[in-house]
């Protein structure tokens, strides 16, 4: 699908009913037509070039049997279900838990979007699917609440997840992405907003079959002694280019980011997080793990911006892949940029594959060596899986990654 | 605690020498090629490298992509050739060289003349566009290292500087490796034969003192079989308004089992309080390790320049061939750096030590940008990477770019990257024993630094410890 026909595409979709939206999109369908996939930092995407991806993506009818919404929901988790982009699952009825379609929102002025990516304006051009979610000031929501988009039918989807955490509330929420083994593209955009005191643990699980596309933005502000725990999961697909803007704006804010990425055969998975730390005492703490088999390739890039004014910011940040094929590359750029005296910066990264001295000592205590890297492989991923905090959503994605670990990679055959 | 302005260190080797120089017309055009190579009789095949890569730069756009902010150069305003007027055209022997420029050296403590050599070191100098004189001749041609400016190897072994030059650094490499091919002038010519560890420390002094020019030296040193030789490089230029600019090559070659160690501290004059002024050091260094189990490694201390922006890299061909890198980087004033490595794996079982220390004060920026690339033909490979950043004041920035691509599995990468302030926690330790908070910074700084200082030799790390003292004099607050 190229440029020309990702504009007819959109342009299919804008409808009149009202004004504002249809202008809006009308306005960014321009803009993508005159700038297609150009983009500001020409480092950002040098390892992923969003046009040849779209180009590749060809589309085919589903002819499987119809998806029933009921067979994705889960009684440990307020779900909300979406088939192809549209809300099909009733709304979840929660004190201080509400819901807006995203035209509703759009049409209250109560979200604003921003382009930092080669795919924004084509986003913006396609805006209406996915929602908005509030979470009202002091209020504990106690089952996660679950996003799921399964898609059926081959093409585009371009959903929109606004997340307001009021002041002092708290919530864990995870994305899943599903599709029927069928050639499509997620373009999606997350928007969370955190107020003072709030806690927010984002899940965002990329789940796609051999030749989904997946490219999302996640776009989180943090304000006084704020909290946002966002995990990045690629387990599969073609394509999965994540970016991650987290902005701490006030002292005692905190974030943390943790990704993992599976990929095996020519998967290719890109994860790009930029953590701006624009106030004094704000925290952030970062790990990406990734572990690449096959022809496959993983890009990790993590900058952390400390602004002038930002003194006493602590900030970590950790990269490890695990290279199983003598073909899967793994790519790695931590960057630091920091304008503030008073810190204390660091960040890491390894490259290798699972150490002998590690079997070796599994082997003396009478665990076979493919047991053994198996165990290992395994807890290098699980890591990243049990920082999820809210033990609901941890057993869940636990039980997830695991079966992708056991089905991904032939770990302990010999090669 | 602060105490700002205690002293005001000026930059020592700010000076001129007045001397009359010969330059050609400013700017640069085919004709000032032709005429630098007119002017050292160069052969053809000379002439029309410089001639490609004149024509190559000409196509070329300047760079955008460096965390530095470089105001534009305008190359029409630079005299790109520039030598001490003497009566003879070429210095056959120190005795032709005029005193004026004898003294020049000896007041930056580099004596020339026989009776006050250095010990066990060989020196060659040079003054704006030309070599004015390299020492320890005689005694390093009895083991056969040849040790000459670039100028004199042309015209004695045309075949090694033939087999050689730009085969490191092709003129196609980057914009200002196209402008030094274009328009080099001299440097130094290293030959080591097979099997000799050069008896003496080999040496290369750059002044720059002509007004408005440039100074675009080419070094290259070559190491055969199971040679080894350590080689040191300074710097240093006068105090001006108006910024200058070097743009130099330098290329490394070792074969099997030989060994080169590259020291460099540089010390260019960095511009004033302001920022005005200053040298722009662009720099194009690399080193191939062809040869099965060669090493080479390079240790900069640099300190000066109003920009400084260079990568000196290794590729590491042969088999467990090993390349390192020990960086410091001071950066005070308006001074902006963005330095690292590159360190290209290609061999099997080749090793690479990556330790970069980066000092920012004042209002100052300094980036560290490295590349570590492991080739899918590299197995076994192995790499440690270690980049700390110190900063002193609240206007400094110090950023770190590394870029890791392995593309073998069974290589082993590592990186590690902190940043932090002195802590206040140190200096009161130190102060509490008598020493003064300035002392105490410079005790704290040198250790911090004590990694990339003990790989240098001892002449160097001795003025390295006493160029990052003098320079941090002020900036302590």
């Amino acid at each position: 699908m190229n440029r020309e026909a990702m504009a007819e595409l959109a342009k299919k979709n804008i409808d009149t009913s009202s004004k504002d939206l249809s202008d809006f999109k009308l306005t960014h369908l321009e803009l993508f037509k005159q700038k297609g996939f150009t983009q500001k930092d020409p480092e950002a995407y040098k390892f992923t070039n969003i046009a040849s991806f779209m180009d590749a993506l060809e589309t085919s009818p589903y002819e499987g049997d119809e998806i029933r919404f009921e067979n994705y929901l889960d009684q440990n988790f307020h779900s909300v279900v979406f088939i192809d982009g549209v809300l099909k699952s009733p709304l979840p009825i929660v004190a201080g838990l509400s819901f807006t379609s995203i035209s509703d929102a759009f049409a209250k002025k109560s979200f604003s979007l921003i382009e930092n990516n080669p795919l924004s304006h084509f986003h913006h051009a396609l805006l209406g699917s996915g929602i908005q979610i509030e979470i009202a000031s002091k209020t504990k929501i106690e089952k996660p609440i679950r996003l799921v988009n399964i898609v059926t039918r081959s093409g585009i989807t371009a959903p929109t997840i606004i997340i307001k955490a009021q002041p002092f509330s708290e919530a864990s929420i995870l994305e899943e992405n599903y599709d029927q083994a069928i050639a499509h593209a997620v373009i999606s955009e997350s928007y969370v907003h955190i107020e003072a005191g709030a806690i927010i643990e984002h899940i965002q699980l990329s789940h796609g079959s051999e030749s989904a596309l997946m490219h999302s933005t996640t776009q989180a502000y943090v304000g006084r002694d704020g909290k946002y725990n966002n995990l990045l999961l690629n387990l599969s697909g073609k394509l999965n280019r994540r970016n991650l803007g987290l902005e701490l704006l006030d002292s005692g804010a905190h974030g943390e980011s943790y990704n993992l990425y599976l990929t095996n055969k020519t998967e290719h998975s890109d994860i790009s997080t930029v953590i701006h730390h624009r106030a004094a005492d704000s925290t952030s703490n970062q790990i990406a793990k990734g572990i690449l088999d096959g022809d496959s390739k993983g890009i990790f890039t993590g900058k952390i911006h400390i602004y002038p004014q930002a003194q006493r910011v602590v900030s970590g940040q950790l990269n490890k892949n695990l290279l199983l094929s003598n073909k899967a590359q793994a790519h790695s750029q931590p960057q630091l940029e920091i304008f503030a005296d008073d810190v204390k910066c660091s960040h890491g990264s390894t490259t290798g594959q699972l150490s002998d001295d590690e079997v070796f000592y599994f082997m003396a205590r009478g665990i076979p060596a493919e047991k053994a890297k198996i165990l290992l492989a395994h807890g290098f991923g699980l890591e990243i899986v049990h920082k999820i905090s809210n033990k609901t959503s941890r057993q869940k994605v636990e039980n997830i990654v695991m079966e992708a670990l056991k089905t991904k990679f032939q770990l302990g055959a010999s090669k | 605690m602060k105490i700002e302005e205690k002293l005001a260190t000026e930059y020592k080797y700010g000076f001129v020498t007045d001397i009359e120089s010969e330059e050609f017309p400013k700017g640069l055009s085919e004709d000032i090629v032709r005429l630098i190579s007119a002017k050292k009789n160069e052969p053809e095949w000379l002439l029309e490298y410089r001639l490609k890569s004149y024509r190559h730069w000409l196509t070329l756009e300047h760079p955008e992509w460096q965390y530095c902010k470089v105001p534009p150069i305008n190359f029409q305003d630079i005299y790109f050739y520039s030598k001490p007027k003497s009566k003879k055209d070429v210095y056959k022997s120190l005795e032709d060289v005029d005193t004026e420029l004898l003294e020049t050296f000896e007041k930056l403590g580099i004596p020339l003349t026989e009776q006050k050599r250095l010990m066990g070191v060989a020196v060659d100098a040079v003054f704006d566009s030309v070599s004015v004189g390299t020492t320890h001749k005689e005694e390093l041609e009895k083991v056969g290292v040849i040790f000459c400016s670039i100028q004199e190897a042309v015209e004695k072994h045309p075949e090694l500087v033939k087999k050689y030059l730009g085969t490191i650094v092709p003129y196609s490499d980057n914009y200002y490796a196209a402008l030094n091919g274009a328009v080099f002038s001299d440097g130094s010519f290293v030959y080591i034969p097979k099997g000799v560890k050069c008896p003496l420390d080999l040496s290369t002094y750059f002044r720059i003192n002509a007004k408005e020019s440039g100074q675009f030296e080419r070094t290259l040193v070559i190491a055969d079989e199971g040679s080894h030789v350590n080689y040191l490089e300074g710097c240093t230029a006068p105090q001006r308004d108006e910024n200058q600019l070097h743009a130099a090559i330098v290329e490394l070659v070792t074969l099997d089992n030989a060994e080169i160690k590259y020291s460099t501290v540089q010390n260019w004059y960095a511009g004033d309080k302001e920022g005005k002024g200053g040298i722009y050091n662009f720099v194009t260094k690399r080193g191939h390790c062809k040869g099965k189990n060669s090493k080479i490694s390079w240790t900069q201390v640099e300190a000066g320049s109003a920009i400084t922006w260079k990568y000196p890299s290794c590729v590491l061909i042969g088999e467990g061939s090993q390349g390192a890198f020990y960086s410091v980087a001071l950066t005070n004033h308006h001074m902006q750096a963005d330095t690292g490595t590159k360190m290209i794996h290609i061999g099997k079982n080749t090793k690479s030590t990556i330790i970069s220390k980066g000092i920012s004060a004042e209002k100052s920026q300094n980036v560290y940008r490295g590349l570590v690339k492991i080739m899918p033909s590299a197995t076994g490979a192995r790499n440690y990477s270690q980049c700390d950043s110190m900063l002193i004041g609240d206007q400094c920035a110090a950023n770190t770019f590394p870029y890791i691509d392995v593309k073998n599995n069974t290589a082993v990468v590592e990186h590690e990257a902190t940043t932090s302030k002195i802590s206040a926690d140190q200096i009161f330790y130190l102060q509490s024993r008598g020493f003064t908070a300035e002392k105490a910074v410079s005790l704290i700084v040198n250790g911090f630094c004590k990694d990339v200082f003990k790989t240098l030799p001892l002449e160097f790390s001795v003025e390295a410890v006493k160029l990052i003292e003098m320079k941090l004099e002020n900036s302590v607050g």
